[in-house]
């Protein structure tokens, strides 16, 4: 998933699991505690769906690793409208659009390709679903060696 | 659900929740977002495993199904179409989601006769949970009808939009409601909001995504009022319903 090879040279990524499914006013929790630590590598994690922050004023770069991720994606304003949001990789690109709720918000994107770039006046969550996620797990688990402690 | 109000049931593209089946009886109009046709097909004989499948199935028919219809599988739409459903293909409209064309369908094109768009109550199912940009998608529907009343629901909670224009009194069935619940900014930073009736009422304090948002409230009062310079997100857990629904769904004469 994304480069999580960085976390042995010493960038930390947190990864958050069970926050995204439930009762909503967990999950809007979960998802404002992205907001409250924007320094933070957090990412929000289920089976179907990954959900981490792009702060405003960057130009992010998300490897997409197409072999998990996608094939739907989305740009989320949540808490504050986007007079200017610019991408590049997506099926539907925004080119310095406004993003709002009660009007246009990105949902059922695409990635195209494996580099995606968001640049944005305003915080933006950015989702992508997870495929086969499940199936190589299940995998995982039933060749896993359990040591017990 | 009983009141003055005709309620009118859309289901979405994901796991129909057990309340689908007590709604259903409560609504006057049953619509299928596109793939929610597939998955009303498929979960209704699960529900009445002692009835045979094309009966019931036939028991439980919409009235409408409306989408793009990418995700309809054939036989689905000939079943229900052999029954009279009618099927809307929107596909020239690929800038608005199922649920935007089912609902502005419903509100618009006069779908009953002597009922007026402020006289629906609009009940979602299938529209939390899944895909997160669909749950997003979902609740942009709320905020892009305003005016009307529309409530996403599953066997959790029940979620529905407090519009910034009015002082809001939300009467609580604390048998079947609650006790937790939330209001979130979804939209915009609310600068100022006051509540009663909540275990931690608001006295205009502001609230927003990476301060303050209103979760884990609860509810303290039969009658909860809310008044904000924004437009907020009301949600309350309904979990109290699932002893009962499995019982009123198995009893009940088809």
């Amino acid at each position: 998933m994304g480069n999580i090879h960085e976390v042995g040279n010493g960038h930390m990524k947190l990864l958050v699991l069970g926050g995204l499914s439930g009762r909503l006013d967990h999950v809007f929790a979960n998802v404002n505690t992205l907001y409250l630590f924007p320094k933070v590598q957090m990412v929000l994690l289920n089976d179907e769906n990954m959900a981490f922050l792009l702060p405003r004023g960057y130009k992010h770069e998300i490897r997409i690793d197409s072999s998990l991720e996608g094939p739907h994606c989305g740009l989320i304003p949540l808490g504050e409208p986007s007079s200017c949001t610019t991408t590049t990789g997506l099926k539907w690109n925004l080119t310095n659009s406004s993003m709002k709720f009660g009007g246009l918000i990105s949902t059922s994107n695409r990635p195209v390709a494996d580099h995606i770039t968001v640049q944005s006046d305003t915080d933006l969550i950015w989702t992508v679903t997870l495929h086969s996620l499940q199936s190589r797990l299940k995998e995982q688990m039933s060749s896993a060696d359990w040591t017990p402690i | 659900m009983d009141d003055d109000h005709v309620n009118i049931l859309v289901v979405l593209n994901y796991q129909i929740p057990l309340i689908t089946f007590f709604l259903w009886k409560k609504a006057a109009l049953r619509v299928c977002a596109d793939g929610g046709a597939n998955q009303l097909y498929d979960c209704i004989p699960h529900f009445y495993p002692h009835e045979d499948p094309t009966r019931i199935r036939t028991k439980f028919k919409p009235d409408l199904i409306k989408g793009d219809l990418d995700s309809l599988r054939p036989e689905v739409k000939a079943f229900y179409q052999g029954l009279g459903t009618c099927v809307l293909d929107a596909s020239y409209d690929q800038d608005t989601t199922d649920l935007h064309k089912c609902v502005s369908h419903v509100l618009n094109d006069n779908v009953l006769s002597d009922c007026k768009p402020n006289q629906m109550r609009i009940l979602v199912v299938g529209a939390l949970g899944g895909r997160l940009d669909h749950e997003f998608g979902n609740l942009n529907i709320l905020y892009s009808f305003p005016n009307s009343r529309i409530i996403l629901i599953n066997d959790e909670s029940m979620v529905f939009l407090l519009s910034k224009e009015f002082i809001h009194r939300i009467h609580i069935n604390r048998v079947n409601e609650g006790p937790y619940c939330g209001l979130i900014p979804l939209g915009n930073q609310a600068k100022s909001t006051t509540t009663t009736g909540l275990r931690w009422n608001l006295e205009g304090q502001s609230m927003e995504f990476g301060g303050l948002i209103s979760v884990c409230n609860q509810l303290q009062s039969d009658d909860v009022t809310v008044m904000s310079d924004t437009d907020l997100i009301w949600t309350v857990t309904i979990d109290k319903v699932k002893g009962w629904l499995k019982e009123s769904i198995a009893t009940t004469e088809l």
